[in-house]
């Protein structure tokens, strides 16, 4: 089956991200695919670069770069979800006149139009929120 | 047509688990996951009498401590295929 | 048709219920509900709208965001039948517990009994829960 996630939930504050990942990890494991990955909301704080996480602990976002990497998935952050909270491209720092960017490599800034297509082109559609 | 439910929080006066609650008809199941773990005594009591299945996502139970008796634990993998097995995913949070 | 059932004739269409059960006010969510709604309709999705438990608050008249300096949820709200979102429903025991009744909500809805949000619920493909 083709699917698509939905995460609404931050890292850090919530678990969402992770389970997500586990999810994401055990479909693809059993021969599933992944249409996209929307990061939406605070989901989208699963996209900054600029995260230092605790010694030893998760670091749940470099966690979903190196995923998607491996697996060539698609994953777009919501642009207006993620403009908002600070989560910015290159492109967009350059049109806001902000001085740094921090999304992370391999992820996209792309509107709720994704998140439609997203649905059309899976079999199903699994959220994980917070 | 039956559905599959998703619930993350631990008390049970939450929103999400009331608007779960009205949601849920027969025939459908629930995963309790991440903090729904500790629901899980509590939705099974709810849940008595319904033909409404419920699944314990083990490794959020075993990271909390809890090792409820009789809960049917799945692994991801097990969450997956249950997501495939019902035609959509409903989640509570 | 049964009004509970979306009109799924186009091709490459998924039906989606979007389960609206925020506040308005207490962070984003909401709102960023409201917009996947707003732009399902726009990419002409067949879409239906389920607002239960604190999600009635949402069609609340005479919200005055203003006092607390953000955007008014109602005035996007109000923007449905612009966008020919027609298939609005509420849950009736939501409103009941609330004490609130249909001339207090800023849309016209069609109000559900547990029964009806069940074959709402099985009369769509997908559903996002905001």
């Amino acid at each position: 089956m083709i699917f698509s996630l939905v995460i609404n939930g931050a890292p850090i504050s919530s678990e969402a991200p992770y389970s997500a990942l586990r999810f994401a990890e055990a479909l693809l494991a059993d021969g599933h695919s992944i249409y996209r990955v929307f990061f939406h909301g605070d989901g989208v704080l699963n996209a900054t670069n600029l995260n230092v996480p605790p010694q030893d602990d998760l670091n749940i976002q470099e966690r979903w770069q190196t995923f998607a990497e491996q697996h060539g998935l698609d994953v777009v952050v919501c642009v207006a979800s993620a403009l908002k909270r600070g989560i910015i491209d290159e492109g967009e720092a350059s049109r806001y006149e902000k001085e740094h960017h921090n999304l992370r490599a391999g992820m996209a800034l792309s509107g709720l139009g994704q998140l439609i297509d997203a649905n059309c082109h899976s079999d199903r559609v699994v959220t994980f929120g917070a | 047509m039956s559905q599959l439910h998703t619930l993350n929080k631990a008390c049970f006066e939450h929103s999400a688990v009331q608007d779960c609650l009205k949601a849920l008809a027969d025939g459908d199941a629930l995963i309790l996951l991440e903090d729904g773990v500790y629901l899980t005594d509590k939705f099974d009591s709810a849940l008595k009498g319904r033909n409404i299945t419920l699944h314990v996502v083990q490794y959020d139970a075993a990271a909390r401590g809890l090792h409820p008796q009789n809960a049917a634990f799945i692994d991801a993998r097990q969450f997956v295929t249950l997501c495939c097995e019902y035609n959509k995913t409903l989640s509570w949070y | 048709m049964s009004p509970l059932v979306p009109d799924n004739s186009m091709n490459n269409t998924k039906s989606t219920l979007f389960i609206l059960r925020s506040t308005p006010y207490q962070g984003h969510r909401a709102l960023e509900g409201i917009e996947a709604v707003l732009a399902a309709s726009v990419f002409e999705q067949p879409l239906g709208v389920l607002f239960i438990g604190d999600g009635v608050w949402q069609l609340k008249k005479q919200q005055q965001a203003e006092q607390i300096e953000r955007r008014n949820l109602a005035a996007l709200l109000s923007s449905f039948p612009l966008y020919d979102i027609e298939s609005v429903y509420v849950d009736e025991s939501s409103l009941e517990g609330k004490h609130l009744h249909s001339n207090d909500l800023l849309l016209p809805v069609s109000t559900l009994s547990a029964a009806g949000m069940a074959e709402l619920v099985a009369n769509h493909d997908t559903v996002l829960t905001f």
